[in-house]
């Protein structure tokens, strides 16, 4: 993988570097959904139980309904927006970079191969992109088998399951 | 050979180069000569297809695109080759991606100016990446190299190995054109000047009409421009008052 990272960037790119800042950026957007989900979800999960203090017991709130999934996860991924940011800068970066301590832009604008440029700036952070996106879907899927597996299906909104494309279209990034 | 046909550049306002005519032959040895701004690299940039232009610009009889671009090397005195990989990498690539890469030639001259292989070229002094950027031109397997102000940083000494080493290495059907300020010193290697003024081509001779003429490189351009001797001796005259 590293092999192909070097051949499609700007030769003497720092692949390693880029991985890692990448990789930080993600981690952060999905430490923010976790805490997000894991907060919201706790607190809707509370709210359908009625807990009884002296025997430690919880009993369904007759007729209560669980937040729908939709609800839970609207919004957690916003930060994966600076992820997409900071992956689009990359290929503004990457393009520059042939512009930096030398023109090498002059050799590359010579090149016989004309996609060789595109080659060089284009695939790291698309491909950091989708591997990005498919941990957020992994991740979206965790959080839909965690919903299901402790809701009780009584306490199961009339909508259970949601599409995921409306999910990923309407919801989650924002 | 290539044929410049009426080519004019315009930055803004003002005119960089004005209805150029210029034919570079096959084996020729060209010095482009000119003060700073007078439109060498302008020129050069316009004949690699670098810069938009107006006019035309021809490669045998073909319009210069992909298809013939790497019959065309380029060294400038900007540097053009990745500062963050050494020369090795820098071999690779070129014979990756230029089919008639010369790498005898590479590891000759890599050889002769004792230049490190496996140090990243931004570690190089000046006076390496010049020579640096220049091999790489002069081995990429081009039938036209243009060089502009490639040696800004070397010592006289190098320079003067430079050239003889040029000499002894060029192919007949190679032709280099040199953009330099340094005409004496380029003046018993090149077979042809150009001499640009102010966007125009106002000078163009072979040595061997020079010699003809009795004429030396250096008066020829003076000539040329209509250099006035007594320029300095008048403006000392004027500072000191004396």
């Amino acid at each position: 993988m590293r092999k192909f990272f070097e051949r499609h960037t700007p030769p003497g790119w720092p692949v390693n570097k880029e991985l890692l800042s990448g990789g930080v950026v993600l981690v952060v957007a999905l430490l923010f959904a976790c805490t997000m989900f894991g907060t919201r979800y706790s607190d809707s999960l509370r709210n359908i139980y009625y807990y009884n203090a002296a025997t430690q017991t919880r009993t369904l709130i007759e007729g209560s309904t669980m937040t729908p999934f939709a609800r839970e996860v609207s919004g957690i991924f916003t930060m994966f927006w600076m992820y997409v940011f900071v992956e689009l800068a990359e290929i503004w970066n990457m393009y520059r970079s042939f512009s930096v301590g030398s023109k090498s832009i002059y050799v590359m604008r010579r090149l016989p191969d004309r996609g060789e440029l595109a080659r060089r700036c284009l695939p790291m952070p698309l491909i950091m992109l989708a591997a990005g996106l498919a941990v957020c879907m992994l991740f979206l899927l965790a959080f839909w088998l965690i919903y299901k597996a402790n809701v009780p299906e009584a306490a199961l909104p009339p909508d259970t399951p949601v599409r995921f494309f409306d999910l990923f279209v309407y919801n989650i990034f924002a | 050979m290539i044929e410049v046909r009426d080519l004019s550049k315009k930055y803004k306002d003002k005119l960089a180069l004005q209805h150029v005519d210029l034919d570079i032959r096959p084996g020729e040895l060209i010095g482009l000569f000119g003060e700073n701004g007078a439109g060498k690299t302008t020129l050069i940039k316009s004949i690699l297809g670098l810069i938009r232009y107006q006019g035309t610009v021809t490669l045998d009889g073909k319009p210069i695109d992909r298809g013939n671009i790497a019959r065309l090397s380029f060294a400038t005195g900007e540097h053009s080759f990745f500062p963050d990989i050494d020369a090795e990498a820098h071999a690779d690539f070129y014979a990756e991606h230029f089919g008639t890469f010369n790498r005898r030639r590479f590891d000759g001259l890599m050889d002769f100016f004792e230049l490190p292989r496996h140090k990243n070229i931004r570690k190089f002094s000046t006076g390496q990446q010049n020579q640096f950027e220049v091999i790489l031109a002069l081995c990429q397997g081009a039938d036209y190299i243009f060089m502009d102000e490639p040696f800004a940083g070397n010592d006289i000494f190098n320079r003067e190995d430079f050239y003889k080493v040029l000499l002894g290495i060029l192919e007949p059907n190679e032709t280099v054109l040199l953009s330099t300020h340094l005409i004496e010193e380029v003046s018993d290697f090149i077979g042809r000047a150009v001499l640009i003024h102010q966007g125009k081509i106002v000078g163009d001779v072979t040595t061997e009409e020079l010699q003809e003429r009795g004429v030396g490189l250096v008066d020829y351009v003076k000539e040329t421009y209509n250099y006035r001797a007594d320029r300095v001796s008048k403006a000392l005259s004027d500072i000191t008052g004396e």
